[in-house]
Parts: C-alpha cells; structure tokens; sequence
C-alpha cells in the first residue's frame, strides 16, 4: 500500500498565561492508502490537536510550531489559508465528535450537505447540489432521505445526525477522513451502525480513514493500524493484530488491562496508578516515567521512537537493545 | 385519490410546501400567545397611525384657529374633541395622531443607525478578537459608561435642539448595547464545532460570518431590537419634555406631556392622553419583543408542530 499521509515531527504547542502547553511535541507518522489508522490515548493526549494541525485548523493560542505535513508530497504546513481551504473538506474531511453540535441548528441537514458540495465546486447549482445531497443521505443510509433533507437539526436523533455530518464529510469524496470520535457521543448500538457505515463508504469510495478514539473496542473492530499517544508523544504504533497480542509500551500494556474482557472473569480492573502529566510542567525524559513500574534511571533522557520488528515501533528504553 | 392526482400538478404551493409550513407555524404561535397578539395590534396600529396620522386627523394638529381660540382653549374631552384642547384650543385628539410619526420617524432612524453600526462592530470584534476587540470594546465602554438618557442629553443639548439631533443623539447612545450583544453572541457561536466544522470543510472566513454567525446572532438583536424600540420611543419623548429634540409647534408626545404640565392636573387630559399613546406603544413594542422572541426559535415552532400532531 502506497503512502497518503506522513506527518513529520509535527509540534502545536498553546501559549497560555500559565505557560507553554506542548500539546504534541514531535509526533511522526505515516497513514497508507485505504487503511484505517487509529490514534488511541486518553484525553488530553494531544490526539484531536494532531488531527486538527494536519490541515492547520489550529486556532490561537495554539501555534504549529515544527514539523511536516506531508499530503500526497505536498506539504500542507505551508500552504496559504486560501490553498488550505481547497483542501478541507475536498481532500481531506472531518467528522466530530458530537453531531448535534457539529450542524448549524438554523439550516436543513440537505442545505449543509449541499453547501460543502458547492463550496469545492463553484458554479454548482444549490438546486443540484440538494438533489446531490439527497443521494448522499440515501448513501449514509437515511430513511426517507427526500424527507429527512428538509429537516432542522433538532429534528434528527443523534444516529442520524451523525450520519448527516458523515455524509457531510463524504459529499466531495475526500481521499481522507479525519474522524475525531464520531461514536462517543452516540448509544452503543447506533455506534456500531456508524461504524459499519464507515466501513461500508471506505470500500464504496476508497477513503483512507483517520479515526481518533479512546475507546479500545472501536479500535479492534475497525482499524489496520493504531498509534498510542501519552502526553503529546508517540508512543507505539503497530498494526492492530500486533497491538493487541503483543503491546509492548508499559502505558500501551496498562491501556489494554484497564479494559474490562467480557470473556475472561476477573476480579478487578487493573487501573493505571496515577494521573496524565500536566502538560506545562512535563517530567524529564519518558513522560510516562512517574507511572511507570518498568522505570529506572535511563528514562530520565527521552526515549526515542524505535522499530523493534517491520512495522512495530515503539518508544521506551526497554527495547533499545543494549544497555543503558 | 384527490391528493395523488393533486400530486402532478406542480403547484405554488407545493413548491413553497415548506416556506409555507414555516409562516403557518409562526402565525399559530401568534394566535396561542394573546399578549403578542395585542403587542403586534398595538404596534400595527402606531405604524400604521406613524405613515398616515397626520392625513386623518379631524383638526388642523398645528395650526392655531384665532378666531375660535378663546373659547375652544382648554376644553375637556367631548364628542367634538375626543382628548380634549389645548391652551391654544388645538384638537389633542388631531394633535396625537399626527403625534405619532414623529416618534416612529426617530425610532426608525435609530434603530437603521445602532443596528448595523452594532452588528458589523459586534461580529468584528467577536470574530477576530485580539487588538481590534479591545479597540472597539474599550470606546464601546466609554459609550456605556454613562447613562443613557444623560449621554444623549448631552448629545442633543450639544447638536442643538431639534428632531434631528435627537435622532442622532439617540443613535449615538444605542449603539454599543448592540455591539456588545452581537460580540458576545459571536463569540460563543464562533467557538461552536458548527463554526469549526463549517472551516474544515474549507467555507471562508467571509462566508462563515455572513452565513453561520450572522444569522445565529440576529435572532437575539431582533427581539432586543423590538423590545428597545419601546425605549428609544421614551427617551425620544423624554428629550422632548426637557426641551430638546421635537420643537413647537411640531406635535411630539413627550412635549405634549411637557406642554401640559402647567395645566395639571385640572387640565388633566392634556397630559393623560399623550401620557396614553406612549404607554400603549411601548407596551406594545415589549409585547411583540417577548413574543418574537418565541417565534423566532425554531425549537419552539416544532414544539406547537408537535402538539398539534404534526399538522
């Protein structure tokens, strides 16, 4: 599979008055074609600001300080605002997390479908663009689409109205969606429908796939290959398989016991001790260090981001090889 | 089988279907609310009073009949004079009506000031934030740190008195109540995931404001557009009872009342009925405010929509 994205030690950090938040300090990745790529952490990880910083939707005072955005080679981080926006919502796409939120309460769920088709395609029709967006309704499997396009936000449940925001995100057929937990803030069950809808546009249309979550089980039932983050660092990355059979990050291993398994009866949940960092005064070298059992005097420097078999990588100085 | 046959023809009204629904839903809110219903017939009757008052009345509103001044002057309210006379032996009744353009004359005007000025100052200060919000919010809190009424006085006594300056000393008062409205309005819509999401599907900055803040921020300054009109129509008549703003012989309510301070409370109706006027207008106005207020959210239209079981 041929790469669409890399993203090159990318650094946002916030200027507040209590301090620099290095919100994501030196991430790098890459996202292959077709593939859905997870990034996994807990909140406050920096995993929405990296999402957000691939198409520069950073707002003060949040800054992109550093690093690479590589686009199908194009480099996104240096592209005018007037480029970028070609780009959003074309080429690559969002879905948010809360879809009653994410749609303007004042217009129809067939006009804000129908204003990002004519936003990327000047000259569209809104008339045309309507009817378009009727057959984008019927694709992210709407009943009654001719109906429901009429209608207000408030008048679609929140299933629905996130597949309206999904099909606001398909309706230009992006190369890549950036979907920052679409399922958090639906029920269990309409989460597994936007998920298998989500599959089934990936395949009609080839979109690649970013999906953020924090949620474990969304990830081992969609994705190809996850990246962890802790405290605006990678962590590991491996494919899905791998990461679940084999983590090998102390933080990564901490994440999977934390989840309760059905099938296995177990007395308690095993939580991880302690809290994330605060991010202005972040400990010295691997910042998990203050939680973790493994740590001893050679996580004071910063671990670096090694891989430990073909596609495995990962950032602890346990598996440097060699001694300290 | 009526219907389906219907459904070929493509008529009018199919075709504004929901247009239609809409104003239907507005007018059922309307009829359920009777204290916006009486605001809406109080202000149709001053609008309506404003553009041709001054054509209907029985009596010359300005003009002194000398001939009949002595003993027309002063006379209670009759058959002949609805309201009474005045010391001139002016019919009030004509003298009210005609009345009413002039407060509707500086209302508007007012209003066709502070608004914009309001509206495009509030999104730009709310929007872009940083150096031009504290600009423009600081000479907006010089504005509002003295009271309305005072400042506009000044204004007014400075420009010299007449209707004119009136309406500019208001419009000058009224503006920065709007502008901080709209800034505060577009500051919490700017940072909705709607605004946000509207930017990752790469809209404008232009297009975001016009078509996504703008109008989600009208809906509140229409409603306090509405209820202030009612103020600046009492602070149009308080200017004039000083002194300033409307001159003789123009006939203005808020010098009507002054005029006839020196005959009360004997001479009671010459102050009673101006007195009136004003009292309805305003109400009316806050009636109609309260009530659009209502209308205008489409939450609560759908709220009666589903009451009625989806009619």
């Amino acid at each position: 599979m041929s790469e669409l994205l890399r993203v090159e030690d990318l650094r946002v950090y916030f200027y507040t008055y209590a301090g620099v938040v290095k919100a994501v300090d030196g991430v790098s990745f890459t996202v292959r074609k077709g593939e859905v790529f997870s990034i996994v952490g807990e909140t406050g990880c920096g995993k929405s600001v990296t999402a957000r910083a691939i198409t520069k939707l950073i707002k003060p005072p949040g800054r992109i300080v550093g690093g690479r955005v590589l686009f199908e080679g194009r480099d996104l981080l240096k592209l005018s605002e007037k480029e970028i926006r070609r780009i959003r919502g074309k080429d690559i796409a969002y879905i948010y997390q809360d879809p009653s939120s994410s749609l303007d309460p004042l217009y129809t769920s067939g006009y804000q479908i129908a204003e990002t088709i004519t936003v990327h395609n000047p000259g569209t029709k809104l008339k045309n663009a309507l009817k378009k967006a009727i057959e984008i309704l019927r694709d992210v499997a709407i009943p009654d689409p001719v109906k429901r396009a009429r209608n207000y936000p408030h008048e679609l449940s929140g299933g629905m109205k996130q597949r309206v925001v999904i099909g606001i995100s398909v309706s230009n057929k992006p190369k890549l969606i950036i979907a920052d937990e679409p399922t958090t803030s639906l029920d269990v069950t309409v989460q597994a429908q936007v998920l298998d809808l989500l599959q089934e546009l990936r395949k009609k249309y080839g979109t690649t796939i970013m999906l953020i979550t924090h949620n474990l089980g969304v990830v081992a039932e969609v994705s190809d290959r996850v990246m962890v983050m802790y405290a605006g660092k990678v962590v590991e990355i491996a494919d899905v398989y791998t990461l679940f059979t084999n983590p090998l990050h102390p933080y990564t291993r901490g994440l999977l016991s934390a989840v309760p398994n059905p099938l296995e009866k177990i007395d308690e949940i095993k939580p991880i001790p302690g809290f994330v960092p605060d991010m202005i005064n972040i400990p010295r070298g691997c910042r998990f260090r203050p939680r973790c059992s493994y740590a001893t005097q050679r996580c004071l420097r910063e671990p670096p981001l090694i891989e430990v078999e073909p596609g495995h990588l990962v950032s602890c100085w346990m598996y440097t090889g060699g001694d300290e | 089988m009526i219907n389906n046959v219907k459904s070929y023809i493509k008529t009018w009204k199919q075709r504004n279907e929901a247009k239609i629904k809409e104003w239907r839903l507005m007018l059922e809110v309307f009829k359920r609310s009777p204290l916006a219903l009486t605001g809406l017939i109080f202000v149709t009757i001053f609008i309506i009073l404003g553009i041709i008052g001054p054509y209907i009345t029985p009596y010359d509103p300005i003009k002194i009949e000398f001939s009949t001044m002595l003993e027309e002057r002063l006379q209670p309210p009759s058959l002949k004079h609805f309201f009474g006379t005045d010391e001139y032996g002016r019919d009030l009744f004509s003298r009210v009506l005609a009345g009413a353009r002039v407060s509707l004359m500086i209302s508007l005007a007012v209003m066709a000031i502070a608004i914009p000025v309001g509206l495009v100052l509030g999104l730009i200060a709310g929007y872009y934030g940083g150096v031009v919000d504290e600009i423009i919010m600081r000479i907006t809190d010089v504005f509002l740190s003295f009271p309305g009424l005072v400042l506009a006085i000044a204004f007014s006594a400075t420009l010299g008195a007449s209707i004119w300056s009136a309406m500019i000393a208001i419009s000058l008062v009224w503006w920065p109540g709007y502008v901080r409205v709209v800034r505060g309005q577009t500051l919490s819509i700017k940072q909705s995931l709607y605004v946000e999401a509207a930017r990752a599907i790469g809209v404008s900055t232009s297009k975001i404001i016009r078509r996504h803040i703008l109008p989600n921020v009208i809906t509140p300054l229409i409603v306090l557009a509405t209820l202030d009109f009612g103020s600046v129509i009492l602070v149009s008549a308080a200017l004039s009872f000083i002194g300033l703003g409307a001159q003789p012989p123009t006939p203005e309510w808020g010098r009507l009342i002054a005029d006839g301070r020196r005959w009360f409370p004997e001479k009671w109706w010459y102050t009673f009925f101006p007195g009136l006027a004003i009292f309805f207008t305003v109400l009316g106005w806050n009636l109609l405010g309260d009530g659009l207020r209502d209308i205008l959210d489409p939450r609560f239209r759908r709220k009666i929509e589903f009451k009625e079981g989806g009619k």
